[in-house]
């Protein structure tokens, strides 16, 4: 018993002397998978919850990196019959790094949940277990890549009561809301169609940060910011690529997270702004 | 008097031959030798302009400069020994084991270039020559330990690649290849960016792939009091 809890205490220390003085990505990051629920009841929706623990002075990637880094990501393997939506991440923090490099980072923790929807065909009593299969390149002054898995088994139930509740209400509380609750924050753009100026305003806020999704034709180059007594205001400049000839000819919307601070704490807006020709 | 006479129709005929020389050279049928912009002049990589020269020493103090490789197809991949990405790509199974010594072969030039904080073990001339041994590194291994010439390319990885064709443009800057640590995502086919833009190079045509987004380590350049 002894030696097997000493052998796995040792076990990342070997796979350190294995490869010489590089930490192993592996064990910087640890993956555990968290339940909404103690049970299943058939047809429900519930929330499963992918949580990393990061070494501390370590980041991760959110699902944009920035300019350098890879997204953290993880694929959900359910039992037959389950349907599994997307992964949501909460708002990262921007890092800037020498060399004019940006990037979008979670330190310390990240969840990202996943919304379940269980077949009518549960059993109660019945056990049924959920993997995850996550990546991450994990930074500091180096980086490495790493991977992990997680399972959890939950029975089939027909009162299935609420688990994890500080867990859930600490990632729900970090991810974006929709942009309908924004607000009167105002949108502008300005510039040419191909590099294009977005300017956002929100009155009453203390600090803004944007952070753009993914996009093959969209970047983001840079941003300003100020901040006056009636708000704070972030200029974002973009470049557009033109498309491929065999693909959409339309302008993409310009994607993002907008990170808003105000005297009363901080939260973030999914926002999509079309740009008008 | 005679000798400032004498110096004066030398410096003339010295100045009558040069302007012939530069005709010459000005002719791009008799000579494609084009004057590059410097890093050290605040030069700027950009995508279908002329690469920014350089002089950077390699491990053993001989010097490289883009102009030293006039006229020929040059790729700068930038690297760090504390790298995984750059570490598995010259490994028995890597990439970087053949494609340089293939492309050498091919005329071309591959420089390697390390941009990291000297302060750091990634960016230490030992931790370089290590490497070099340990993996039996072929290219020049030019350190920037000012990181000048990375941050003058735009250069945010590692690996980050870089072509420059025949006329000095860059072509192409971007990811080595479609495949981090040698593995593709899901079902795609395997590309090597670098050797598809020196096809289209060498095949007259411009360059398909032009921009890619670059994975690996974040380069981690030594600090300086100049903030944007």
């Amino acid at each position: 018993m002894y030696a097997a809890a000493l052998l796995a205490a040792l076990a990342p220390l070997t796979a350190l002397a294995q490869d010489e003085e590089l930490p192993d990505g592996n064990t910087l990051v640890k993956p555990s998978l968290h339940a909404e629920v103690d049970g299943i009841q058939a047809g429900a929706r519930f929330d499963l919850a992918l949580r990393f623990e990061v070494e501390p002075l370590w980041h991760v990637y959110w699902s944009n990196p920035g300019d350098a880094g890879q997204a953290l990501t993880a694929k959900i393997q359910a039992p037959e019959g389950f349907q599994v939506e997307a992964l949501r991440y909460p708002w990262p923090h921007r890092l800037d790094q020498e060399g004019d490099i940006v990037a979008f980072v979670h330190e310390k923790e990240v969840v990202l949940l996943a919304s379940v929807v269980a077949p009518a065909s549960v059993e109660t009593g019945k056990d049924y277990t959920f993997g995850i299969q996550a990546k991450w390149l994990v930074c500091t002054e180096l980086c490495v890549p790493g991977e992990g898995q997680a399972s959890l088994t939950l029975k089939g139930s027909t009162q299935a009561k609420p688990a994890n509740e500080a867990l859930y209400a600490a990632a729900r509380k970090h991810l974006p809301q929709p942009q309908s609750k924004l607000g009167l924050a105002k949108f502008s753009t300005s510039g040419p169609a191909t590099a294009p100026k977005l300017s956002i305003t929100v009155p009453g806020a203390t600090e803004l940060e944007f952070f753009p999704h993914t996009d093959a034709r969209v970047k983001m180059t840079g941003r300003t910011r100020e901040a006056g007594k009636s708000g704070a205001k972030l200029d974002a400049d973009f470049l557009i690529k033109p498309a491929k000839a065999d693909a959409p000819q339309a302008t993409p919307p310009l994607r993002g997270v907008l990170w808003v601070k105000t005297a009363k704490g901080e939260t973030a807006y999914e926002v999509s702004h079309t740009l008008t020709n | 008097m005679t000798t400032l006479r004498i110096g004066l129709v030398a410096t003339l005929v010295g100045l009558l031959v040069l302007g012939v020389a530069v005709a010459q050279k000005g002719d791009p049928k008799k000579d494609t030798k084009v004057v590059l912009p410097k890093v050290v002049d605040g030069a700027r990589a950009d995508l279908g302009k002329l690469a920014p020269d350089f002089a950077l020493k390699d491990l053993d103090g001989k010097e490289h400069s883009l102009t030293r490789y006039a006229g020929k197809i040059v790729v700068l991949e930038w690297m760090d020994p504390a790298c995984q990405y750059c570490a598995q790509a010259r490994t028995e199974a890597g990439v970087l084991r053949e494609q340089p010594m293939r492309l050498k072969s091919q005329g071309v030039v591959w420089l390697t270039l390390n941009s990291t904080d000297p302060e750091l073990d990634g960016g230490k001339p030992e931790t370089n020559k290590a490497f070099v041994k340990k993996t039996e590194l072929t290219t020049p291994l030019l350190l920037d330990a000012d990181g000048a010439v990375g941050r003058a390319y735009g250069a945010q990885t590692t690996p980050h690649c870089f072509v420059i064709n025949e006329k000095g443009l860059l072509v192409y800057k971007g990811a080595l290849d479609n495949a981090p640590l040698g593995k593709v995502q899901g079902d795609q086919k395997k590309v090597n960016y670098v050797d598809a833009a020196i096809i289209d190079i060498k095949a007259g045509r411009s360059v398909a792939t032009s921009d890619t987004k670059p994975y690996g380590s974040t380069l981690k350049y030594r600090k300086t009091s100049a903030k944007r």
